[in-house]
C-alpha cells in the first residue's frame, strides 16, 4: 500500500513535467519524446469503469522512465514506446493500471474507483463519499499533513490548516487539552466563559471512529489516518443537536490489505522558551520605583501644581528594607524566569504493523510520546495502543472490533512558579551569601515566594487512562443493501492528585495551609449505531444511495473528590490522606445525558453531473425540558459538475469544475452553551449550618431554571465552487455561507435582586456570514524539483441580528472583562471605554474637569457631555474572535530532499491583555511593596509619550489601554527532510527511509508585547511559557 | 444460507427499532439535588429552608467574597483606614474614583438579596409544604422576615431605595425598578413588627432570633429613620421604648473584659450571635472577625504566622482612635494589643519575651535602643520605614487562639460566636434616640451605664452630649462590631467625620456628600436593561 501511495504521489510529478516541457496549446494532447531504441506509437482511450465515460486527465507514464502523457478531454492519449515496457495509467481518485505493450496499437482501459483513496474521498459522518461527489463543505487534513506538522497532540495539527477552523491554544503547558475551536466563528459566547470571551464548550463534536468524545488530547497524532471537518450545515445535520459547532471526524489508522508492513516513526528535541515580554532587571527597577512614587504624588496632588515632584528627588531609602538596599548596593539583578525554567525534552515513538488478506485486515500499534515542559516540574507522557480487525465471516457477514487504548500522565507543577517569576521584584534573591535558597527573595516579601520552591514542592499530576472501542457487526442481504450495527464504548477514568508543600506560594512555610487534593472522576459514554446502508445504479445514468440510523447515547460522569490539610511532612504527597488533620472539603458528583436520534440520508446521482443529498435527522436530548426534548434537522445539498457537461470539452481553461449549493439545520441543546443536566429544573441543594452548637441541615435552591428553554437552531446556506486550472496545477475551492443561528441559547445575567446571577435563556439571534478560500499550486513541478503550495484564507463576519424580550443589548461579564452581545454588533464584543491617550502636563485643567491628573489614561467622551460615565461612553472595543484568518504551507522537494514550512496567522482579535492587566503594575500604589512590572515607554513628565499611563497614576480608565490587538503570524514549523533514493531502499529490503529535521513554532510575527498572543487573555495562574521546539526524527518502514 | 441473512438482519432491525420503545432513555436521572415539589412532601424542609436563611446570612456576613471582609462596614470612617503609608489612592476607604464597576458594590449588594431570596424561597413554600406545626410555622415566618428586614436595611441605608422583591422569582425576570426609600423602610419595619410577634421570646436552640434580636434591630431601624424627612413623630419614642426592653432583658456583664472573654461568650448581655461550632460541614466560610485590624507582624523579631496572632490582614484604626481613650477606660486595653510576645527564639529573643512594644507615650531613642525588642511610638504608625507599611496595636477583642493561620481568600475557620448585637449597643441606641429628642438628662444616664461599666468614674451631665460624643462612646464600644459607615451616615456626620479623622481620605479630599450613597453596581444596572437607574454622581 506505502508503494502505491508512492506512485500515486509521483504521478502528477511527471504529468507536470511533461506539461513543462510542451507549449502551452499543446499540453493536453501528448508529449513528443526521442529514444534510441526502436518504439511504436500507441494510442487509446480511458474510461471510467463505473460510468463508462472517458477520462481526461489521466497520466500514462512508460514504468520506470521519465516519458508520459495525459489523457485529453476525450479520454485519448497517443504515446510512444517500445514493446515490452509498461504503461503505467494513474488518476487521483482511481486505482492504478499497468500495461505491458506487447503488440497492441491501440488501447482502451478502463480505470476503477478508488474508494479508499486518501485524498480523493470525504467522510461525510456514518460513510463516504468521493470527493468528485460531494455536495457539502467538508475539509480534510491527511495523515501526511499530519505527519508534516509533526505536533504532540491531534488539535494542533490541524490549526491553520482548514479554511474557516480557528484553533486557539489556550494553555501551554504539555498534556494540557486547552483549545479553543471554532468553526466558521462562534455560535455564542457565554458569560461563564473564562480565558478572554472563548470557552471551550463550544468546540466542534469530536467523532473518533465512531465514538462521540470531548477532547482528542489521548490520541497519538500519529495513529490518525485523516480528519475531516464538516462545516456547512448541510453536512453537520447528520449530526443534528451535536452539530452545531461543526464536526471534526477522525479516522485512526487501519489495516489494509497486503503483505505485513511495520512502520516505525520517532521524533526527539527539545524546546526553548521564548517571545518573553520586557520586566525590569535589578538595574532598572529603581527608576521604575522613583517614577512610581512620582505617580503616587501625581494621583494624590489636590493644587495642580506638578512641577514640584521630580524622580530625582525621591528617596528610595524610604521605600525599601535595609536588605533590598544592600542588594541594590551589591548589584543583585534576579531574572526569576530564568531560575524556573529549562530546555524541555521531546521524543515521540510509534510503531505499528498491518497487513491482511481479502478476507481479514488487521492493525496493531503502539506508540509513547513524553513532553518536558520549560518550567521545571512539568512534564507529559503517553502510552498509547491500539488494535483493529475487521473479517469478512461469510460473503454477507462482517465483524469488525477496533480499540485504542491511552495512558498518560501530565505534571502540571506547580501553578504559581510563573506567576510568582513575573511578580517578584529583580532586587531579591533566589540564594543566600552561602548559596543555599532562599525561600523568601526578601526578608519584607511575605506573600510571594521563591518560585524554585514551588517547582519543586509543588506536584499536580493528572493520570487517566481513556479507552475507545467498538465492535461491529454488518449484513449484506441483498446486492446493495447492508446492516450495521455498532457499539462503541468510550470510558475514562481520571485521577487529580495534588499537593502543595510546606514550601510553596500556596502554603509560605505554614503547616495548617499545607494541602493534599484528590479528584476522581469516571466518564462513561457509549453511542451506539444501528445503520442500514442501500445502494442501487437504476440505470446507467440514474443511481441512489440511502442511509438510515438510529442511534442512542448515553453519557454518565462521576466525581469524587477531598481535600485535606495540615501534613506534617512532605513525604506522603497525596497518597497519605490520613496523614493530614483537617479535611477542609470533599464532594462528589453525578451528572447523566442521553440522546436519541432517528436519521436518514438519501443521495441521487444523475449522469455524474448532478448529486443530491437530503438528510432529516428527528433529535431527542434529555437535557432539555420535558416539552422541548425532540426537534427535527433538516438539510439538502445539490452538486454540480459543470466540468462534466458537453459544452466544457472545447474549453482549455478549466480541467475541473463543480458547484455546490447546500441548506441545512443543525441544533444545539445548550450543552455546548454551558447547560448542565437537570439544568431546566429547579432543584433544592443541601448544605449544613451551625445552630445551638449543633449541625443542621438547611435546603436551597441551587438556581434558577427556566423551563421553557428550548433548541439552538442554526441553519445555513453554503454555496461553493471547486476548481482545477491548467490540467489540475492549480486546484482549489470557494465557498461562502450565510448562517443563520437562533434561540441563541445563553447565560443571560440578571439582576442579583432575583437573588441568583442568571439562568440559561433563548436570547435572541445572530447570523455568521463568511467566505472560505483553499487553493493548491504546484508552481514548479520536474523531474528534480517540486515546489506545491497549499493556501487557505477565511474571514467570518458575525453580528447579532436580533435579541428577544424587548431589548437591544445585553451587558455581560466574563472572565477578561465586559462584553456585550448588542444587535448589529458581533456576538460577545468586548465593551468599555475607548483609549484615546495619556493626559498631558498643558492638558491638565481640561483633565481636573474630569477629575482626572496629567498621566493618567485618557478616554473618550463619547457622548460629549464633560464627564465619563458608565451609561454614556462605553462603546464596542472589539472582538476576542479573529476577522480573519490563513494559512500557508509550502513544500518542496528537490531529489531525495523535502523542505516544507508552514504559516498561519489570526488577525483581527481585540482582547485584554492579561500580561498588561498583571504587570501594568503591581502594588504601584504602595511603593514599598512594588513588584516587578511590565518595561515599556510610559508616560513621565519629562517622557510626554501617549504609549502607556504613568506607573502609580494609572487613574480610573487604565483597564482601557489593556484592550489590544492580539494579532499574530506564525511560523507552525519548518522541516528539512532526506529519503533514501529508492533503489538503495530496495537494497536494504526496506519500503522507505527518511530523516528529517524540524523546527516547531520557530517565529511569531506580531506587534503584541505581552506572553503568547494566541493566549493573551488567559489568567497567569497555572500558565505556563510559549516555546519553540527543534527537533530530528526518522520515518521508516518495511 | 438465505434463510439464516434474513434471520440475521431481521434481528438486528428488531434491536434497532423495538429498543426504541424505551421511552424513558431521555428522561433525567437526578442523584444530587431534591426538587422543589418532591421537598413539600416533608415537613422537615420546612426547618431546612429556615436552617438555609441563618446559613446564607450568617456567610454573607462574616465575609463578602473569598478575599473581602466588612470593608463597606468601617473602611472609609472616622475610626478605621486602609493599613498602607499616606500616598497613593483608593476607592472605598479613601473614596477616590468610587463607582459603580467596583466590585464590592455588586458582590454586597448581590449578598443581601441572596439572603431576601431564601426568606422569600421559605415564605412561599410555608403554606405548601404538608404537616408544618403551626407554631413552628409562624415562629419560622417571622425568623424569615427578620432576616429580609435586616439585608432590606443594610440595602437601603447604602444603596437608597431599591428594588423590593417579596416573592421568589422563578422566571428570567429582568426589569426590576427602585422603590423609595420610605417603602422599603415600611417594609423593613412592618417584617420586624411581625418577627416581634411571632418569634420567641426566648429560644430553645441558642443562635434562633428571639424577639429581643428583632426589637433591637427595630429600635436602630426606628431611630434612623427618625433623622429622614419621611420619619414617623414617634420614631426616637419607639426606638427608646424598644431600646428599653432590650435593655431589660440583657443586662451589662459587669466588666468590658468579660463582654470580650472568649470563655464567656454566651453572656446575658448577648442579643444575637452568629454560630459557627468546629464542624467541617457546618462552619461554613468561618468567623473572620479574628483576623482583622491586623499587620504584618511576622516581619519582626521573634514571631512567625501563627495561630495566636493570626494574619496581618490589613485595615487599621485612626490615630484619631487611638487617642480616644481615657486613661481609666479598661475597653482600651482590652480592645488593642499593646504588648507581643515572641513565638519563635530568634535575634536573641526568647519564646515568652516581648517582641514588639507599643507605648501609650512617646518613649525616647535612648530608652527604645536599651530594649532588645521593637518598640514603636505612637507617632509612628503610620510612617514608612521601607520594612513594613504600618504597625500598630492590633486588635486582641475578636482573638480566637487555635483557630488556622489563613489567607484573606481562604475560609478562616474561626469557631468564635460572632456576637451581632449586645445590650450595650442598645444603650448607645436609646441614648442617641434620647439626644435626638433632647431629653439629655436620659441620654446622659444611658451612656453613663455603659462608660462606668468600662471603668470611667467620671458621670457624664446633660450639658456634655452632643452626637460627637454619642459617636466616640459607640466607637469605644462597638469598633468592629457594628456597622460604623452606617452610624455617621445616619447622623450626618460621614463628610465631615471622615476628612477629619481618616487620614488617607483627608489626603486625597474626594469624598462628597454623593456619597452618602454607594454607586448601584453597573452589572445590575446593565443586566436589568437599565431599568434600575443609578444613584446620583456616579
Amino acid at each position: 500500500m506505502r508503494k502505491l501511495l508512492q506512485l500515486r504521489m509521483l504521478r502528477p510529478i511527471f504529468a507536470i513535467l511533461v506539461l513543462l516541457g510542451t507549449e502551452v496549446s499543446q499540453a493536453n494532447t501528448y508529449v513528443k519524446f526521442y529514444s534510441s531504441y526502436e518504439q511504436k506509437s500507441i494510442s487509446g482511450v480511458v474510461y471510467d469503469a463505473d460510468s463508462g465515460e472517458t477520462l481526461p486527465g489521466v497520466t500514462v507514464n512508460i514504468k520506470g522512465s521519465n516519458t508520459g502523457t495525459v489523457t485529453d478531454l476525450d479520454g485519448s492519449f497517443e504515446i510512444k514506446a517500445e514493446s515490452g515496457s509498461i504503461l503505467v495509467f494513474s488518476f487521483v481518485g482511481y486505482v492504478s493500471q499497468e500495461v505491458i505493450i506487447k503488440d497492441q496499437t491501440s488501447l482502451s482501459i478502463n480505470m476503477e474507483t478508488d474508494i479508499a483513496s486518501l485524498e480523493e474521498v470525504a467522510i461525510i459522518g456514518y460513510g463516504k463519499v468521493k470527493r468528485s461527489n460531494l455536495t457539502g463543505s467538508v475539509s480534510t487534513v491527511s495523515s501526511e499533513t499530519l505527519e508534516k506538522t509533526n505536533k504532540i497532540d491531534a488539535v494542533s495539527s490541524i490549526q491553520g490548516q482548514v479554511a474557516g477552523v480557528t484553533v486557539q491554544r489556550t494553555d501551554n503547558k504539555p498534556g494540557s487539552g486547552g483549545f479553543n475551536i471554532r468553526v466558521r466563528g462562534a455560535n455564542t459566547i457565554n458569560s461563564g466563559s473564562g480565558n478572554g470571551g472563548y470557552s471551550p464548550g463550544q468546540n466542534p463534536l469530536f467523532v473518533v471512529d465512531g465514538i462521540f468524545v470531548d477532547d482528542i488530547s489521548f490520541l497519538n497524532p500519529a495513529d490518525i489516518e485523516r480528519m475531516d471537518v464538516l462545516k456547512d450545515a448541510a453536512s453537520a445535520a447528520i449530526y443534528g443537536s451535536r452539530g452545531t459547532n461543526g464536526v471534526v471526524i477522525i479516522q485512526t489508522k487501519k489495516g489494509k490489505e497486503g503483505k505485513m508492513s511495520i512502520r516505525y516513526n520517532n521524533y526527539v528535541g527539545f524546546k526553548e522558551i521564548y517571545n518573553l515580554p520586557p520586566v525590569f532587571d535589578g538595574q532598572s527597577y529603581i527608576p521604575f520605583l522613583r517614577d512610581v512614587v512620582v505617580g503616587n504624588q501625581f494621583a494624590s496632588n489636590k493644587d495642580g501644581n506638578f512641577s514640584q515632584y521630580s524622580a530625582a528627588a525621591v528617596n528610595i531609602e524610604d521605600y525599601l528594607s535595609e536588605e533590598e538596599l544592600q542588594n541594590i548596593a551589591n548589584g543583585v539583578s534576579t531574572d526569576w524566569v530564568d531560575l524556573i525554567t529549562r530546555n524541555g525534552f521531546q521524543q515521540n515513538h510509534t510503531l505499528d504493523l498491518s497487513g491482511g488478506n481479502e478476507n481479514t485486515v488487521y492493525a496493531a500499534g503502539l506508540g509513547y510520546t513524553e513532553d518536558e515542559g520549560t518550567t521545571y516540574g512539568e512534564d507529559f507522557k503517553r502510552y498509547t495502543l491500539k488494535g483493529n480487525i475487521q473479517s469478512d465471516l461469510t460473503d454477507w457477514l462482517t465483524f469488525g472490533y477496533d480499540n485504542y487504548i491511552t495512558l498518560a500522565t501530565t505534571n502540571e507543577g506547580s501553578l504559581e512558579a510563573f506567576r510568582s517569576a513575573y511578580r517578584l521584584k529583580p532586587i531579591g534573591r533566589a540564594y543566600d551569601e552561602n548559596g543555599d535558597l532562599l525561600f523568601l527573595p526578601t526578608q519584607k516579601e511575605t506573600q510571594v515566594s521563591n518560585p524554585i520552591f514551588d517547582t519543586k514542592n509543588w506536584k499536580l499530576e493528572n493520570k487517566y487512562i481513556n479507552f475507545i472501542g467498538n465492535i461491529s457487526l454488518s449484513i449484506k442481504p441483498l446486492k446493495g443493501l447492508s446492516i450495521t450495527t455498532k457499539f462503541a464504548p468510550n470510558v475514562k477514568y481520571t485521577r487529580l492528585g495534588e499537593y502543595r508543600g510546606l514550601y510553596t506560594k500556596s502554603a509560605i512555610g505554614n503547616q495548617s495551609s499545607t494541602r493534599a487534593q484528590v479528584d476522581n472522576f469516571l466518564d462513561y459514554s457509549y453511542t451506539w449505531d444501528n445503520i442500514i446502508d442501500y445502494n442501487k445504479d437504476i440505470d446507467s445514468d440514474n443511481s441512489i444511495a440511502a442511509t438510515f440510523i438510529y442511534s442512542r447515547f448515553l453519557q454518565e460522569n462521576e466525581s469524587y473528590n477531598i481535600q485535606i490539610r495540615n501534613f506534617s511532612s512532605d513525604n506522603f504527597l497525596f497518597y497519605n490522606l490520613g496523614a493530614g488533620s483537617n479535611i477542609n472539603s470533599y464532594g462528589s458528583g453525578f451528572s447523566k445525558q442521553t440522546l436519541e436520534s432517528y436519521t436518514a440520508r438519501v443521495n441521487y446521482n444523475l449522469m455524474d453531473r448532478y448529486i443530491l443529498t437530503l438528510t432529516g435527522r428527528y433529535d431527542g436530548a434529555s437535557v432539555l425540558s420535558e416539552d422541548n426534548k425532540w426537534a427535527f434537522f433538516p438539510s439538502a445539498s445539490l452538486a454540480y459538475r459543470v466540468i462534466r457537461e458537453n459544452f466544457m470539452n472545447s474549453q482549455k481553461v478549466f480541467s475541473d469544475l463543480k458547484l455546490r449549493l447546500s441548506y441545512g439545520q443543525t441544533g444545539n441543546n445548550g450543552i455546548g452553551g454551558g447547560l448542565n443536566p437537570l439544568g431546566t429544573l429547579s432543584l433544592l441543594n443541601s448544605s449544613y449550618t451551625n445552630l445551638g452548637d449543633a449541625s443542621v441541615p438547611t435546603l436551597f435552591v441551587s438556581g434558577l431554571a427556566n423551563q421553557d428553554l428550548s433548541w439552538e437552531r442554526t441553519s445555513e446556506v453554503n454555496v461553493g465552487v471547486d476548481f482545477g486550472f491548467l490540467n489540475n496545477r492549480l486546484t482549489g475551492s470557494v465557498d461562502i455561507y450565510n448562517r443563520n443561528i437562533r434561540d441563541i441559547i445563553f447565560f443571560r445575567p440578571l439582576p442579583t435582586a432575583t437573588g441568583f446571577s442568571g439562568t440559561f435563556d433563548n436570547i435572541g439571534e445572530s447570523r455568521n456570514r463568511g467566505i472560505e478560500i483553499g487553493l493548491n499550486a504546484k508552481i514548479i513541478d520536474n523531474d528534480n524539483f517540486k515546489w506545491n503550495t497549499n493556501i487557505n484564507f477565511a474571514s467570518n463576519r458575525n453580528e447579532i441580528v436580533n435579541l428577544y424580550n424587548n431589548s437591544n443589548e445585553i451587558i455581560f461579564g466574563a472572565q477578561g472583562g465586559t462584553f456585550i452581545h448588542r444587535v448589529g454588533e458581533p456576538t460577545g464584543s468586548l465593551y468599555g471605554y475607548k483609549y484615546d491617550g495619556i493626559w498631558q502636563l498643558d492638558q491638565a485643567e481640561e483633565a481636573a474637569t474630569y477629575g482626572q491628573k496629567p498621566g493618567q489614561v485618557r478616554v473618550v467622551d463619547i457622548n460629549g457631555d464633560g464627564q465619563i460615565t458608565e451609561q454614556g461612553d462605553r462603546t464596542v472595543l472589539g472582538n476576542p474572535l479573529p476577522k480573519w484568518t490563513g494559512g500557508f504551507t509550502s513544500t518542496m522537494n528537490y531529489k531525495d530532499f523535502d523542505f516544507s514550512f508552514f504559516v498561519y496567522t489570526s488577525q483581527g482579535v481585540t482582547i485584554s491583555s492579561n500580561f498588561h492587566n498583571a504587570r501594568a503594575f503591581s502594588y504601584d500604589g504602595e511603593p514599598a511593596r512594588l513588584w516587578n512590572g511590565y518595561d515599556t515607554n510610559y508616560w513621565t513628565p519629562d517622557n510626554p509619550t501617549n504609549n502607556w499611563f504613568q506607573p502609580g497614576n494609572g487613574g480610573p480608565y487604565q483597564q482601557a489601554i489593556k484592550n489590544m490587538d492580539v494579532s499574530f503570524v506564525k511560523v507552525g514549523f519548518m522541516t528539512l527532510g532526506y529519503s533514501l533514493p529508492t533503489s538503495t531502499t530496495e537494497k536494504l529490503g526496506i519500503k522507505r527511509l527518511r530523516l528529517y529535521t524540524t523546527v516547531q513554532n520557530p517565529f511569531t510575527f506580531t506587534d503584541y508585547d505581552g506572553w503568547d498572543p494566541e493566549n493573551a487573555g488567559r489568567n497567569t495562574y497555572g500558565a505556563a511559557f510559549m516555546s519553540r521546539t527543534y527537533m530530528a526524527g526518522l520515518n521508516f518502514s518495511f | 444460507m438465505k434463510k439464516s441473512i434474513y434471520t440475521s438482519s431481521l434481528t438486528l432491525l428488531l434491536i434497532g427499532t423495538l429498543l426504541t420503545g424505551c421511552e424513558d432513555f431521555l428522561e433525567e436521572t437526578n442523584r444530587q439535588a431534591i426538587s422543589i415539589p418532591s421537598s413539600r412532601e416533608n415537613a422537615e424542609s420546612f426547618n431546612q429552608l429556615l436552617n438555609y436563611i441563618y446559613e446564607i446570612s450568617r456567610d454573607n456576613t462574616t465575609r463578602y467574597a473569598p478575599d473581602m471582609l466588612y470593608v463597606l462596614e468601617d473602611l472609609g470612617t472616622d475610626i478605621v483606614t486602609r493599613s498602607s503609608p499616606l500616598t497613593g489612592t483608593d476607592a472605598i476607604n479613601d473614596y477616590v474614583d468610587m463607582n459603580a464597576s467596583n466590585y464590592v458594590m455588586q458582590v454586597y449588594w448581590a449578598n443581601q438579596y441572596q439572603i431576601i431570596a431564601a426568606a422569600n424561597t421559605l415564605l412561599e413554600n410555608a403554606d405548601l409544604i404538608d404537616g408544618v406545626e403551626e407554631g413552628l410555622k409562624s415562629r419560622g415566618v417571622g425568623e424569615a422576615k427578620f432576616f429580609r428586614a435586616w439585608s432590606y436595611f443594610k440595602l437601603v441605608e447604602n444603596y437608597g431605595g431599591v428594588p423590593i422583591v417579596t416573592d421568589p422569582i422563578t422566571t428570567a425576570k429582568s426589569d426590576f425598578t427602585r422603590a423609595e426609600e420610605q417603602e422599603v423602610y415600611d417594609l423593613i419595619v412592618s417584617d420586624l413588627n411581625d418577627a416581634i410577634n411571632t418569634v420567641d421570646e426566648n429560644p430553645e436552640v441558642y443562635g434562633t432570633v428571639s424577639k429581643d434580636a428583632a426589637r433591637h434591630l427595630l429600635s436602630k431601624v426606628l431611630l434612623t429613620r427618625g433623622y429622614k424627612s419621611f420619619a414617623a413623630p414617634d420614631d426616637y419614642e419607639r426606638a427608646i421604648s424598644l431600646a428599653e426592653t432590650v435593655i431589660a432583658n440583657h443586662p451589662l456583664e459587669p466588666t468590658f473584659a468579660a463582654v470580650v472573654d472568649i470563655e464567656n461568650q454566651r453572656n446575658d448581655e448577648v442579643i444575637f450571635s452568629y454560630l459557627f461550632g468546629s464542624e467541617s460541614s457546618s462552619v461554613g466560610w468561618g468567623n473572620t472577625k479574628h483576623l482583622l485590624y491586623k499587620f504584618e507582624y511576622f516581619n519582626y523579631s521573634g514571631l512567625e504566622r501563627g495561630t495566636l496572632y493570626q494574619n496581618g490582614i490589613g485595615r487599621m484604626p485612626t490615630p484619631y482612635f487611638f487617642n480616644m481613650f481615657d486613661p481609666e477606660d479598661t475597653r482600651n486595653e482590652e480592645t488593642l494589643r499593646y504588648v507581643i510576645y515572641a513565638d519563635v527564639a530568634e535575634d536573641g529573643l526568647e519564646v515568652g519575651d516581648t517582641a514588639i512594644y507599643f507605648p501609650k507615650t512617646a518613649w525616647s531613642q535612648a530608652r527604645i535602643d536599651s530594649k532588645p525588642y521593637t518598640v514603636i511610638n505612637p507617632h509612628e504608625y503610620l510612617v514608612n520605614d521601607g520594612v513594613t507599611n504600618v504597625h500598630f496595636p492590633m486588635f486582641k477583642k475578636f482573638d480566637d487562639p487555635g483557630a488556622p493561620f489563613v489567607y484573606a481568600n481562604e475560609r478562616a475557620l474561626g469557631d468564635r460566636d460572632m456576637i451581632m448585637m449586645r445590650g450595650a449597643e442598645a444603650y448607645l441606641i436609646a441614648a442617641e434616640a434620647a439626644f435626638q429628642k433632647n431629653d439629655l438628662d436620659a441620654a446622659a444616664t444611658y451612656l453613663n451605664t455603659v462608660r462606668s461599666r468600662a471603668g470611667l468614674t467620671t458621670p457624664l451631665t446633660a450639658t456634655d452630649i452632643d452626637i460627637t460624643l454619642i459617636l466616640e462612646e459607640r466607637a469605644r464600644e462597638l469598633i468592629g462590631e457594628v456597622n460604623r459607615w452606617m452610624d455617621l451616615k445616619r447622623t450626618g456626620t460621614l463628610v465631615s467625620r471622615v476628612l477629619e479623622y481618616n487620614p488617607h481620605a483627608a489626603l486625597n479630599n474626594a469624598i462628597t456628600e454623593k456619597n452618602l450613597l454607594r454607586p448601584v453596581p453597573q452589572a445590575e444596572i446593565d443586566a436589568s436593561g437599565k431599568t434600575i437607574s443609578q444613584n446620583p454622581g456616579y
